[in-house]
């Protein structure tokens, strides 16, 4: 292409960016590849999608970014194009719409008479001056903004009613373009962790959930209790977590976490998300041998070493097993092999395994609770768009506008009265107010509705 | 009687209204339209009635929440939602072949809900313990029942001209009226949506940490808002009317349907209640 087309290249750009059919189009793409997200797994683990696809359409699936469908650049691409659609088509469309919503009624003429939908001709024997008075009462009545005009010896009554509605749709775009400039600052200032407390513990570091790496909060975050409260017939009511919030050794501040109820300490917010209890059991290990007793602390899910080439591992705590007392699940190993596993009730000997006699002595329950730890500085900005979509759709809706021109003309035996109406939506409903209008001043005003509804232009 | 009996007799009203209807436009008698519309009105009231002893209920079961909470309480105040807007429109339009078609919404709601689902009064798990629970969930149902109308009122659109000319349909209003009350349904289900989804994002936000995580429910509600963004903006730039905002309108309740009961069962994700 030559440097002399490239005016005219832009000029169909802007044109195909400003087109409600592109705005379409990027409807039905995004809804249909939404549709696509909800129907894979989405963030799966490489071996989890290699177990259900198999080897080829899990390899295409992360090419495609099918894996994380929503957070893909195609994906995201497609957002940002609705973004410039949606502004290109504002940008084009607003001054148009603010000249009309600025520029004054113009009275009514005979060519506009003729072009205008809705049209209504009343007769009556009052003068011109008392039917303006009976219009202009009805027009009140009515709620309707208008003025008053003299040309000619002609009344106008130049009606308006949800002015400012036109205005919705550009509220309603500029919302939208909020919300997501909203998701973009938190996608790319906001921080997303998680914490695990036990009672009593406290921390200064958050682990990102996606990075994985930790953040240095600046601050010491502690957990005094948590609790779960229930109903009586056993369904959990509460999960709390009361937290105390420290610098330098010093609480500064303290409160309750409860699920529905975060707290919020130097813009980082904490949410009770999830919970559990760490076991820690005693055993005692006798080796037939003779080499004597010794006690082996180990925490539930953790391998110890018992001998060289031998562990132990405490799988499971039932804190009552089967109604005999606590219990727990150990697996004795060596490298290579299947561990064997069977269950240890408390101060009851195992079977020897390799000389070895384990007894189950104790267990120590600590809970712990599991806290998102969330900063997200374009939350605001999220819900500040979202107002402006809320308003921008009740303008655009329930504002819908209505424009009606009146004329009152004196004639011989009184007064010849022009109606005509216009609305860009929702004519039947006008044309019924219309028709209402018309007939309370046909009643008030002693006037007769004329023929005058067909086309004499 | 407790309020489930009650309301599956309700459901049972719907069932009788919707034949008085089908009948109605169908046959050539106008006191039989009466009946129907009184009978709707009963069936309403009632619907009101079991909702609000269910209420009781739970006051009595000692710990005393809004019937809004699980998949039978939706359905049931989905079929209260339909059956209020429907009654609206029919006195605004004064028009009664769109019962026909919209009336079976409430009565399958209903109907389903009494037959399929657990109809227990159990107490609120934590989630749900939030002020923004009644605000979130009624705004949603206003929404889908106004989508539900339009469908109704895109369905006797499409089959309209057909039955005219097979003299079905007695009482068919003017085409160009179903458009204008299609539209305006969906004037009223859109913004009604729109203020759901926010307040489900606040909610979000508050309970599960993240205002828009694209969870099953979510992504199928913003599905459900395009569609309907698509049919505004298809009929008011680009001018369509008529069969083909029909179809779209019939498309949007199609995604709608699928956002409030397919999600639940054909999908997994945080939003497990209704």
């Amino acid at each position: 292409m030559g440097p002399r087309s490239e005016p005219n290249s832009e000029m169909t750009l802007w044109k195909g960016l400003r087109s409600v059919r592109l705005t379409l189009v990027l409807f039905l793409i995004l809804a249909s590849a939404a549709i696509l997200g909800t129907l894979i797994p989405q963030n799966l683990s490489p071996e989890e999608y290699l177990r259900i696809y198999g080897a080829v359409a899990a390899t295409l699936l992360r090419i495609l970014g099918l894996t994380d469908l929503y957070h893909s650049a195609w994906f995201t691409g497609l957002m940002g194009v609705l973004v410039l659609n949606l502004i290109a088509c504002s940008v084009h469309r607003f001054p148009r719409t603010w000249k009309a919503v600025r520029t004054p009624q113009r009275p009514l003429t005979d060519g506009l008479w003729r072009s205008l939908p809705i049209r209504r001709i009343l007769q009556g024997g009052g003068g011109v001056e008392e039917t303006s008075r009976a219009f202009s009462a009805e027009l009140s009545r009515r709620g309707w903004a208008f003025r008053e005009e003299r040309r000619e010896g002609d009344i106008h009554l130049l009606a308006q009613k949800g002015r400012y509605g036109r205005l919705g749709v550009f509220v309603t775009h500029l919302g939208v373009v909020v919300v997501l400039s909203g998701g973009l600052v938190g996608s790319l200032f906001g921080f997303n962790g998680f914490v695990k407390l036990h009672e009593g513990e406290g921390v200064a570091v958050a682990q990102d959930q996606r990075a994985g790496a930790g953040r240095e909060l600046g601050f010491e975050v502690r957990c005094d209790a948590f609790r779960v409260a229930h109903y009586p017939d056993g369904t959990p009511r509460e999960f709390r977590s009361d937290l105390s919030f420290l610098e330098g050794g010093k609480v500064l501040f303290q409160g309750p976490v409860r699920v529905n109820h975060p707290v919020e300490y130097k813009g980082f917010v904490f949410y009770q998300s999830s919970y559990g209890s760490t076991v820690r059991v005693t055993l005692e290990a006798a080796n037939s041998s003779g080499a004597g007793t010794r006690l082996v602390q180990t925490e539930v899910g953790q391998t110890v070493p018992l001998a060289p080439g031998l562990g132990i591992q405490a799988a499971r705590y039932e804190a009552d097993a089967g109604g005999r007392g606590p219990a727990i699940l150990l697996a004795v190993a060596r490298p290579g092999q299947h561990p064997v596993l069977g269950w240890l009730l408390k101060n009851e000997p195992s079977q020897p395994f390799d000389g070895w006699t384990l007894t189950f002595l104790e267990a120590s329950e600590r809970p712990w609770t599991g806290l998102q730890v969330k900063r997200d500085p374009g939350v605001w900005v999220v819900w500040v768009g979202s107002g402006l979509v809320l308003l921008g759709c009740t303008m655009a809706f329930f504002m819908p506008h209505r424009a009606m021109w009146i004329r009152l003309r004196k004639t011989g035996e009184g007064t010849v009265c022009h109606v005509a109406a216009s609305a860009p939506k929702g004519r039947p409903a006008l044309e019924k107010t219309v028709e209402g209008f018309c007939l309370s001043l046909a009643q008030k005003a002693r006037m007769h509705i004329g023929e005058g509804v067909q086309d004499d232009g | 009687m407790d309020s489930a009996t009650l309301l599956s007799g309700v459901a049972l009203g719907y069932l009788v209204c919707w034949l008085a209807y089908v009948i109605h436009a169908a046959g050539r008698w106008v006191w039989l339209g009466r009946v129907a519309t009184a009978l709707l009105v009963l069936s309403w009231t009632l619907n009101t009635a079991g909702m609000g002893l269910r209420w009781r209920e739970s006051y009595e079961l000692g710990f005393g929440r809004i019937p809004l909470t699980n998949q039978y309480e939706s359905m049931v105040l989905f079929a209260w939602t339909v059956g209020l807007l429907y009654i609206v429109t029919e006195l605004r339009y004064r028009n009664k072949a769109l019962g026909a078609f919209v009336i079976p919404i409430p009565f399958l709601s209903l109907g389903l809900g009494s037959l399929v689902f657990e109809a227990e009064i159990r107490p609120l798990v934590p989630a749900l313990q939030s002020n923004w629970l009644t605000a979130h969930v009624i705004t949603c149902f206003m929404g889908y029942a106004a989508f539900a109308v339009s469908f109704g009122v895109s369905l006797l659109y499409l089959l309209g001209d057909r039955a005219r000319q097979a003299s079905f349909l007695k009482y068919l209003p003017p085409l160009s009226v179903l458009d204008e009350i299609n539209y305006r349904a969906i004037a009223v289900g859109f913004p009604f949506l729109s203020v759901g989804i926010v307040t489900g994002a606040i909610w979000a936000d508050a309970a599960w940490g993240s205002y828009w995580s694209w969870d099953p429910k979510e992504t199928w509600s913003l599905i459900t808002w395009l569609v309907y963004a698509a049919f505004l903006h298809a009929r008011f730039v680009r001018g369509w009317s008529g069969r083909r905002t029909a179809i779209l309108s019939a498309a949007g309740f199609g995604a709608m349907l699928f956002t409030y009961v397919g999600v639940n069962f054909l999908l997994s994700g945080l939003h497990s209640y209704a």
